[in-house]
């Protein structure tokens, strides 16, 4: 069993990262964190509390920052859509949220847990995960992982050198890259491969029952989105892939690397500088997925929508 | 009718295989040859030109370039790769040549050309950037301009994990270049890494045993141990500028996307990295041919058959 904290601003692919990590039996979700990113903070904390509502999840949700440390705030509206969520409709929060600030919350849980058990898992801007650090500097020695959904090494998303939850808060995900815990970075390369086709969401809609429909009509907006808007087949489901990591390690594979955050660039503030090959001589940091078993994938997905349909 | 090139060179191991390939292929005219510092000083690239075109019997212009960077003062060549005298060691006679200013001389070339000329830069292109400020005029009527340069995709860099040597020498240089409009083809080093030569391929070259066999044998023996090679098995190394020059006069043997491109100048971590706009992100409009892959075979066969020829002629000129 493995304990972890989500870190997430739904968001579609959020949402399914949520199913997975309460609908896994093999993970202990201690609790969903959210942050500014794919919309405003306050639709995604919303949007995370309905999903929990849809799916009879029942876990402590802290609403976390607003906006980046530093720039001014990037929401990706053309890709997740006015409300962060399209598509479902979108039932009321069946309960309230934490009273703590996501940062406090992810300091008490951690340090409250025994050293070295509780996997930190940001799959939106780090801005929560820096301000948690700061607050307590021990968080970094405690946690057991941080596995983060971002970043891209050849294949990019909204800039030609970018995604979007580096840039959306690159000084904080910089902190992170710098901090020196054990970092498995999940970025745009990876995530690709998670392609929500046509089978995989005609699977999840007659295995997973009324949420497999929530989930395939999430999907289906979010597929026209990315039909729309990047020109891919099918819509990258990416969220997920990070916390699926915690369920079974040989999901993907990955590569150590030196890794940082360029907060300077015309064109490349916010990429995630990769180097594999050694060429800045500063030891890895990060082990960097590069493969996905997108059949054992989809499996643990399918799994998990079915597991909470059925409880 | 020969294409009329102008070569601006840092020679350089891998340049000097690249003049030699452009000095046997009938299908080019040499104008002339600008040195610029890059794989090593001017102190040495301006002397080399002129000891290889003595060697080659080129009797054309040769012209000595920018000493420095534009802007830049942190960045250095790696002596590992081309050895401090950027031929590995490899001693060839001093030349009596004088070399004329090289940024007059690129526009005199230009002007004097009865046909329009491509511009074949596989050094850091500051000398072109000084010709294109200093003559905007004749610098829009050169044909093109084919760089070896920069990376697209999967391997984007050798200096810097994002950026290759002869950009992130002078990223600013090439900022001006990429943004002036003139046509550009970039042979960037994710495709130079498929133009692999090694001793196998250059056996016949060797078996002849002239001026251009000693030489290439000796100074790819040096590259290789610094170079990128795909195989620790063989000894074949990356022939990054030949690739250029035989993309000039034979654009085919590079398969190329009409893409925008531009150079980050400023970034601490990425300052040289070609950024390549793929699928059209920025919104700009495409100013740049970059190649995506080669027919390496063909390449190889090029360059092997080349200078075999080469060395054959100037061992009957002896």
């Amino acid at each position: 069993m493995e304990n972890l904290i989500l870190d997430c601003d739904p968001g579609h692919d959020d949402a399914v990262a949520i199913l997975l990590a309460a609908g896994n039996p093999q993970l202990n979700l201690l609790g969903i964190t959210t942050v500014a990113g794919n919309q405003t903070l306050e639709k995604v904390t919303r949007n995370a509390l309905a999903v929990c509502a849809k799916a009879g999840i029942r876990v402590p949700v802290a609403a976390g920052a607003e906006r980046p440390l530093v720039r001014e705030q990037l929401i990706a509206g053309e890709i997740h859509g006015a409300s962060g969520l399209d598509g479902p409709v979108l039932p009321e929060p069946a309960f309230d949220l934490d009273p703590r600030p996501a940062a406090q919350f992810i300091v008490d849980t951690v340090m409250t847990q025994p050293a070295g058990t509780v996997h930190l898992v940001p799959i939106g801007p780090l801005t929560n995960i820096a301000l948690a650090m700061r607050l307590e500097p021990r968080l970094v020695s405690r946690v057991k992982s941080v596995v983060l959904m971002g970043g891209a090494v050849g294949v990019y998303g909204r800039t030609p050198v970018t995604e979007f939850n580096i840039q959306a808060d690159p000084e904080a995900a910089a902190a992170v890259f710098e901090a020196g815990w054990p970092i498995t970075m999940v970025p745009l390369d990876l995530t690709y491969q998670a392609l929500a086709t046509d089978e995989v969401l005609a699977r999840i809609g007659a295995e997973g029952g009324e949420l497999g429909t929530f989930v395939v009509e999430m999907l289906t907006f979010f597929g026209n989105q990315y039909r729309k808007e990047r020109g891919l087949p099918a819509a990258p489901v990416h969220d997920p892939c990070a916390v699926a990591k915690l369920i079974d390690p040989a999901v993907f594979t990955s590569r150590p690397a030196f890794v940082a955050v360029e907060l300077t660039g015309t064109w490349t503030w916010g990429q995630t500088v990769t180097d594999y090959r050694g060429q800045l001589g500063r030891p890895h940091n990060a082990e960097v997925a590069d493969r996905l078993d997108t059949v054992r994938f989809w499996d643990l997905v399918t799994d998990a929508i079915v597991h909470l349909h059925n409880s | 009718m020969p294409k009329n090139i102008i070569i601006d060179t840092d020679p350089g191991i891998d340049d000097a295989l690249a003049i030699m390939l452009a000095a046997a292929s009938p299908e080019v005219r040499i104008l002339g040859m600008t040195a610029v510092a890059g794989n090593t000083g001017l102190e040495h690239t301006a002397p080399n030109l002129a000891k290889i075109a003595d060697l080659l019997g080129l009797d054309v212009p040769l012209g000595r370039g920018a000493i420095r960077p534009l802007w830049r003062r942190d960045t250095v060549p790696d002596a590992n790769v081309h050895g401090a005298d950027g031929l590995g060691g490899y001693a060839l006679p001093d030349s009596q040549r004088t070399l004329e200013p090289a940024v007059p001389l690129l526009a005199r070339l230009v002007e004097e050309s009865d046909q329009p000329v491509t511009i074949v830069a596989i050094g850091p292109v500051t000398n072109i950037a000084l010709f294109i400020n200093e003559y905007p005029e004749t610098a829009r009527k050169v044909e093109r301009i084919v760089i070896m340069g920069g990376g697209a995709r999967d391997v984007l860099g050798n200096a810097t994990p994002t950026a290759e040597f002869n950009i992130y020498y002078d990223p600013d240089a090439a900022a001006a270049m990429f943004d002036f409009g003139v046509p550009i083809t970039m042979i960037g080093l994710d495709v130079t890494h498929k133009a692999l030569v090694g001793s196998a391929h250059l056996a016949g070259l060797y078996a002849s045993g002239g001026p251009i066999a000693t030489m290439v044998e000796a100074i790819t023996g040096h590259y290789g141990e610094a170079a990128y090679s795909g195989n620790d098995l063989d000894d074949a190394v990356a022939q990054h500028d030949s690739l250029a020059i035989a993309a000039a006069f034979l654009p085919d043997i590079v398969t190329t996307e009409h893409l925008f491109v531009d150079v980050e100048n400023v970034g601490r971590l990425t300052s040289g990295m070609t950024v390549v706009d793929f699928a059209g992100r920025t919104g700009n409009a495409p100013n740049c041919d970059v190649a995506l892959d080669v027919d390496t075979e063909r390449f190889v066969t090029l360059l092997a058959d080349r200078l075999t020829q080469l060395d054959a002629t100037l061992k009957e000129r002896a």
